[in-house]
């Protein structure tokens, strides 16, 4: 390391980037496709599509009150309910509860549980909708993008938090170690080799910069006081709990005080927030529903601001009397709301969730062409070895391998996902969980596949795999549901998401195939050159 | 609110555009081996880069407000400089040619910011 | 191209503890002593110490591998974790 500082960032940069890279897939790929994460599961639930599909002309304060009737029957001694109200992103009433815990139930039937305290209502009826499946739709790829799985959720966060750590390092060095970064900031030379994977590398790294450093610094900020404690040590001691009620004052549940006091109509508290806001509150978190310590919290979206914590207004439950506003809080503390915001983009609107969605795209294919160009610049090394009929390094094909798993088979296990919930049977048990397994199956069994032959070949089947099973998802929609293309292109704006969301999955799956057409020409090529050199078999060279 | 955006996006265009084929390698690629943009046209091409995209961050804030324009801005930035670099590789003239777009996009954004 | 000895093999692996665990270590001291030594409400101390820690962090690391030789590296983490432990125990003893 006595080489200079371009030269240590560069070998920091190498090694914080291709120790974690292929996690780190798995994490931009959740992460991008969290962005649409209502969408999603809106996809995934067929069933709710035709309630969403008439345009709703029920006030909120109607969808609210008829939510509340329908709890009061299912849920009265809950100790929370939760309303999510029509809005842009979810034309349909959502409603779901927690009870106090039960002495004696294990986490699994807590968690088991609370997947059947929900219902979907529509609006324009008031009626249940029809039951949706068993699915988990978006939310197992957000949770999975910070969670992990098959492991608890501390375990996850803990590996994600580290690989985001190699990940902001290795941006920095990355920074430091690019001499060119002005000269070269708009150069992109296809067809030379090396130089082209790491232009490519380069333009989808330098030239959305700002996001990737924002996305994986505001990452960490998410659950920083998890991995940084030493200041809440220092300041609080051992009570974590008044640290997080102090950060995070408006989030703090007032008791049950055991004393029946039937609930207030809600519809008068919704009307007063709409004239005070100037807009419909789109969500209600009822605590306590029924009793004297009852609290109603109306929400709204945050607007102009980048803050996740959205501005609410809570009411006396039993009384129906305004309480006092949310707290407003310290700058810092808003700064702190903003960072976190930043990440998880509420504020988005149509636009610019399309901008950080394709933003994440990009980070995607950063980290892959990173990854493809270690490889190809340590084949380089063995080339006069490979050239003698050797084999390479055991690392190159270490990375190949493990290349070819996570950018051609993270793809395939997405796409198996939302294959699984149009074909698994509607009334299986567990099926939520047999759809995660889907996932993890598929992805095991193409990275598997991936090690066992890490060849050009493997690179194209595994592409056109993922090709298929992408653009496919249209064709088996038709099949399988009454809401494909055909119909949710022209029909009503609630169906949009269903229309949107099979568009890119095309769109997606047409990208793969392209890289799998293009690496069968380059083949094609390589052997009308070396007519000796079986092409399918030969590794990626020097691409 | 789409229309800014729109005419945001254009003038990160033409900014990148404007200060891209200042730049010795697009140059050449353009106007011939070895041919470097003159000291007076790289001053005036540049300024009007930097130019567009200071317009393009004020029809951003004109979008979304001081809080998200700024976010806005950033993601603009980045397709825009991504579209630059491609037809930069597979069109360069086209770069010459689309660097134009700035001054109506100018035009609509002030109309816009001023109402 | 450095010859990957067992002496260059020896001085990444050092580098590399001293700056994941040592890096940790001294980046923990540090957001303590941020926290205590800023003049502003506890939640907004702890929020700000705790959001500079992963820049603190980040800096350190890169420092570990771009300094000379891993025995400065090594030097110089413990060196400055003494001092801000030191610090940090002094204030902790004046409160």
């Amino acid at each position: 390391m006595k080489e200079g500082l371009r030269q240590s960032m560069a070998w920091v940069h190498t090694w914080s980037g291709l120790l974690v890279c292929w996690l780190l897939l798995l994490v931009f790929m959740g992460g991008t496709a969290a962005y649409y994460k209502h969408e999603i599961t809106f996809w995934m639930k067929p069933e709710l599509h035709k309630a969403a599909d008439a345009p709703s002309r029920v006030t909120p304060a109607e969808s609210a009150t008829l939510a509340v009737r329908e709890l009061q029957q299912r849920a009265p001694t809950a100790n929370a309910w939760f309303l999510d109200l029509p809005h842009e992103r979810n034309p349909l009433i959502y409603a779901s509860w927690t009870n106090p815990p039960s002495k004696g139930m294990t986490r699994e039937e807590r968690r088991a549980a609370f997947r059947t305290q929900n219902f979907t209502l529509d609006p324009m009826t008031g009626e249940k909708t029809a039951a949706p499946r068993d699915t988990r739709g978006g939310e197992f790829l957000y949770r999975l993008h910070f969670d992990l799985y098959y492991m608890s959720a501390i375990w996850g966060r803990w590996i994600v938090g580290v690989a985001s750590m190699f990940m902001l390092v290795a941006i920095v060095s990355g920074v430091i170690t690019h001499k060119r970064i002005f000269k070269d900031f708009f150069t992109f030379r296809p067809k030379k080799g090396q130089r082209s994977w790491l232009d490519a590398h380069n333009a989808t790294a330098v030239l959305a910069l700002p996001f990737h450093l924002m996305i994986t610094y505001t990452g960490l900020v998410t659950l920083m006081f998890m991995y940084m404690p030493s200041a809440t040590k220092a300041l609080y001691g051992a009570e974590q709990n008044t640290m997080f009620s102090e950060v995070f004052p408006n989030a703090e549940r007032v008791k049950p005080a055991r004393e029946l006091a039937p609930l207030a109509d809600i519809g008068p508290m919704l009307q007063h927030a709409e004239r005070a806001w100037g807009q419909a509150p789109t969500r209600v978190v009822v605590t306590n529903p029924n009793d004297a310590n009852a609290r109603v919290e109306l929400h709204r979206p945050s607007g102009q601001q980048l803050s996740n914590i959205e501005p609410s207004m809570t009411f006396d439950g039993a009384s129906g009397a305004l309480l006092s506003d949310a707290k407003p809080l310290s700058a810092t503390l808003d700064a702190r709301a903003a960072i976190y915001g930043l990440h998880v983009a509420h504020f988005a609107d149509t636009l610019l969730r399309a901008l950080f969605f394709v933003c994440g795209l990009a980070g995607t294919a950063m980290v892959a062409t990173g990854a493809l160009l270690w490889g190809v610049k340590e084949r380089q090394k063995y080339a006069k070895v490979i050239a003698k009929g050797g084999k390479a390094g055991f690392g190159v094909r270490l990375v190949d391998a493990l290349n070819i798993g996570a950018i051609a088979g993270l793809p395939i296990a997405f796409a198996a996902y939302f294959w699984a919930n149009r074909l698994l049977p509607v009334e299986m048990g567990e099926r939520s969980n047999a759809e995660a397994n889907v996932f993890f199956i598929a992805w095991g069994l193409a990275a598997l596949l991936a090690q066992v032959r890490p060849t050009r070949a493997m690179w194209r089947f595994q592409l056109t795999v993922g090709a298929v099973l992408l653009a496919g998802i249209p064709v088996l929609n038709a099949i399988t549901t009454d809401t494909h293309l055909g119909v949710t292109l022209f029909g009503g704006p609630g169906l949009r998401p269903v229309a949107a969301f099979d568009i890119v999955v095309m769109l997606l799956g047409l990208l793969l195939g392209w890289a799998a057409w293009w690496l069968g020409r380059k083949a094609k090529k390589a052997a009308a050159r070396q007519p000796s050199n079986p092409a399918s078999t030969t590794p990626l060279e020097a691409a | 609110m789409t229309l800014l955006f729109l005419s945001g996006l254009a003038l990160a265009f033409s900014g990148f555009a404007a200060t891209s084929i200042t730049m010795d390698r697009h140059y050449a690629d353009i106007h011939g081996r070895g041919k470097e943009a003159s000291r007076v046209t790289r001053l005036r091409l540049r300024t009007l880069g930097w130019i567009g995209l200071a317009l393009s961050f004020m029809a951003c804030i004109g979008a979304s407000g001081w809080h998200i324009g700024p976010v806005l801005w950033c993601g603009v930035l980045s397709l825009a400089a991504w579209s630059v670099t491609l037809l930069l590789q597979y069109h360069p003239r086209k770069v010459m040619q689309g660097a134009w777009i700035g001054i109506p996009a100018a035009l609509l954004a002030t109309a816009l910011l001023l109402r | 191209m450095t010859t990957i000895t067992w002496r260059y093999r020896g001085g990444v692996a050092a580098r590399t503890v001293a700056a994941i665990g040592g890096g940790y270590v001294l980046t923990s001291i540090a957001s303590a002593l941020i926290a205590i030594a800023l003049p502003l409400p506890r939640a907004d101390a702890v929020t700000i110490a705790t959001l500079l820690s992963f820049v603190v962090y980040t800096c350190v690391i890169l420092w570990v591998f771009a300094t000379t030789s891993a025995l400065r590296a090594w030097i110089g983490v413990v060196a400055v974790s003494a001092v801000l432990g030191a610090a940090l125990w002094i204030v902790g003893r004046m409160a």
